[in-house]
């Protein structure tokens, strides 16, 4: 077993998840050391999502263990993991749509008002307070994020490009280690991949985050990422720097199946 | 397109603001001293008592986006809890009041945690279930009254006895007091959580959002504001009949059907609006009591109308009207820039 002098922001050991006799996870393993970048890619259907859907607790695995830093997340439900600086994006945005670009950010700063409903009715000083400094917080937020302007906009009427940065903004006002990212690239057009590789890359730096990052786009996967694990039918079939794993030929094989991987990559015999 | 009323309204009123909201107060406290009795009891005292169940359900229905069916189920756990502690003078109204959003508050604890996983229809046929068990239930039941009924006295106040005119004012408090604690919620961090869950409860999840907690406490404020409702109700109307009760517009299905209508005709997004459409499906109750099916037929038609075309509900009416009588220059929202 690797002992690390830095700690893991995140480990996964033996995690295995099935729905009825549909294998999704078999014995995966992963580590991420904190403050680095990690690539999670695979062809569709590989349980990429579904992993990160066990991080959060939405998916009960069956085996396994997923730690984040010393807290086994088992011993926690879902909502109580944005306390341990756990935040996500979500491949659809999953924005709360009927609300505008302002209140999903306040949402994202949720845990930092310590909500109490008695002090929310009666407006109660601290609640006020509370208010008060979850406001600031989301509007640095939106600030950070050139958000500003549309902080009154409703999430529905934005384009996917901003509402994805919304996104982000939301996950990082709760002020998180490690943020899992579901394709944040998905869906967006060339230039707007290069600004969010940008992006993410100064965040990681200027909020000293773990990231994870799902997406099916190679050229942000290896030029973002410190390790790439590689997943196909719910198995690890590949982990390591993202020039080791670009050619490694089980990897290539997956995507594009053996026999043109063997024309691409002739080691593969 | 549409700018929250609420922004807009705020906007035009200015520093009046607080002027207006206080003579609007008094002149409702007037209305009893220049009503009739038998309009208090038909219209005023039914109006501002469905008001205060309808800003509960609004927590309900338009922050959570969970449609109740079973309300009036609450209604009468708050009626005939008031009704049972006060007869014999064994409890003040006072006293009884809250009581009776104890009780229906626990009822609300006890179906809110095994449906809090229930969504949109499901939902609904649960709390329709209950609605229809809680009037089975009382309209069989010996210490509910049975035929006869349960007579509630006059609350009295140490000497001073109410009648369904100054009882009004009782009414009044409540609502006014209602309408602050909800509009307070509902534009505060539970309120952004209440809707948070129901445009995503996984992202709202994510965020820290804790789903069983939120959804059983809408529920149980709901369940406790319907309760007082019907505490109040017991007071003014002076007379508990379970009998038929199902089918009952008091305690039954239509009843739960009407206070839906009030949220949805009042707009789901307002606070505001429940008040507005509880006074109007009161309006309507009364002015068509002797034709009760065509009251119903005609609030049904509302919610239609409103699901259809104005979405906003009559809160958001003005907002409407300015849509179409075209953007009037100087009227233009910033948020119109948009869309």
């Amino acid at each position: 077993m690797r002992e690390t002098l830095m700690a893991d922001a995140l480990t996964i050991r033996d995690l295995s998840l099935s729905f009825g006799g549909i294998v999704a996870l078999d014995q995966v393993n992963l580590s991420l050391e904190a403050g680095s970048i990690g690539g999670l890619i695979g062809p569709n259907g590989a349980g990429k999502t579904s992993l990160l859907n066990c991080i959060c607790r939405f998916y009960h695995p069956q085996q396994g263990t997923i730690r984040l830093g010393d807290l086994d997340v088992s011993r926690r439900a879902p909502h109580q993991l944005a306390l341990h600086g756990l935040a996500r994006t979500f491949q659809h945005t999953e924005l709360f749509r009927a609300m505008t670009v302002l209140d999903n950010v306040l949402v994202g700063a949720h845990t930092r008002g310590r909500p109490s409903v008695v002090g929310d009715a009666l407006r109660l000083p601290a609640a006020r307070r509370a208010a008060a400094a979850q406001l600031t917080q989301a509007r640095a937020m939106l600030d950070r994020f050139d958000l500003t302007a549309l902080a009154e906009t409703r999430a529905s009427a934005l384009p996917l490009g901003l509402q994805k940065r919304v996104g982000l903004a939301r996950a990082l006002a709760s002020g998180p280690s490690l943020i899992l990212l579901d394709e944040p690239a998905a869906g967006l057009n060339p230039s707007e991949k290069r600004q969010m590789a940008g992006l993410l890359k100064r965040l990681q730096v200027e909020f000293d985050l773990t990231l994870l990052l799902i997406d099916h786009d190679m050229d942000l996967v290896m030029s973002l990422c410190d390790q790439v694990t590689v997943l196909d039918f719910g198995r690890r079939i590949a982990f390591g720097p993202p020039h080791a794993i670009q050619r490694d030929p089980r990897v290539v094989a997956a995507y594009l199946g053996a026999q043109y991987a063997s024309a691409l990559v002739p080691e593969v015999q | 397109m549409n700018p929250s009323p609420n922004s807009l309204a705020l906007a035009r009123l200015g520093v009046w603001r607080p002027a207006a909201v206080a003579a609007a107060v008094a002149a409702l406290a007037c209305l009893p001293l220049i009503s009739t009795t038998s309009f208090a009891v038909g219209f005023l005292d039914p109006a501002g008592t469905y008001a205060i169940l309808a800003l509960g359900l609004n927590l309900l229905i338009g922050g959570t986006g969970q449609f109740s069916l079973g309300h009036a189920g609450f209604f009468a756990i708050g009626a005939f809890t008031a009704g049972i502690l006060s007869s014999n003078d064994a409890w003040p109204f006072w006293l009884a009041i809250p009581a009776a959003g104890v009780i229906a508050g626990l009822f609300g604890v006890a179906l809110g945690l095994p449906t809090l996983r229930l969504i949109g229809p499901y939902f609904s046929m649960a709390t329709l279930g209950f609605g229809l068990l809680v009037a089975e239930i009382l309209g069989t039941a010996s210490w509910a009254g049975g035929r006869t009924g349960i007579t509630v006295n006059y609350p009295q106040a140490g000497s001073y006895t109410f009648d369904e005119l100054s009882f009004f004012w009782v009414i009044l408090g409540a609502a006014i007091i209602t309408y602050f604690l909800v509009w307070n919620l509902r534009h505060g961090a539970t309120g952004r959580a209440f809707v948070a869950l129901r445009e995503s409860d996984f992202a709202a999840r994510a965020c820290g959002v804790h789903l069983a907690g939120y959804r059983v406490l809408a529920f149980v404020i709901s369940a406790v504001l319907a309760g007082i409702a019907g505490a109040l109700f017991a007071n003014w109307n002076g007379f508990l009949d379970a009998s038929n009760s199902v089918t009952s517009s008091t305690f039954g299905l239509p009843a739960s059907v009407a206070f839906v209508a009030m949220v949805v005709v009042g707009g789901l997004d307002s606070t505001f609006g429940s008040i507005l459409g509880a006074v109007f499906i009161s309006a309507v109750q009364y002015w068509l009591q002797d034709r009760p099916e065509l009251a119903e037929t005609l609030y049904g038609a509302c919610i239609v109308a409103v699901l259809l075309w104005a979405r906003g509900g009559l809160a958001g009416l003005p907002a409407l009207t300015r849509a179409a009588w075209g953007n009037l220059p100087g009227r233009v929202h910033a948020g119109d820039a948009h869309g």
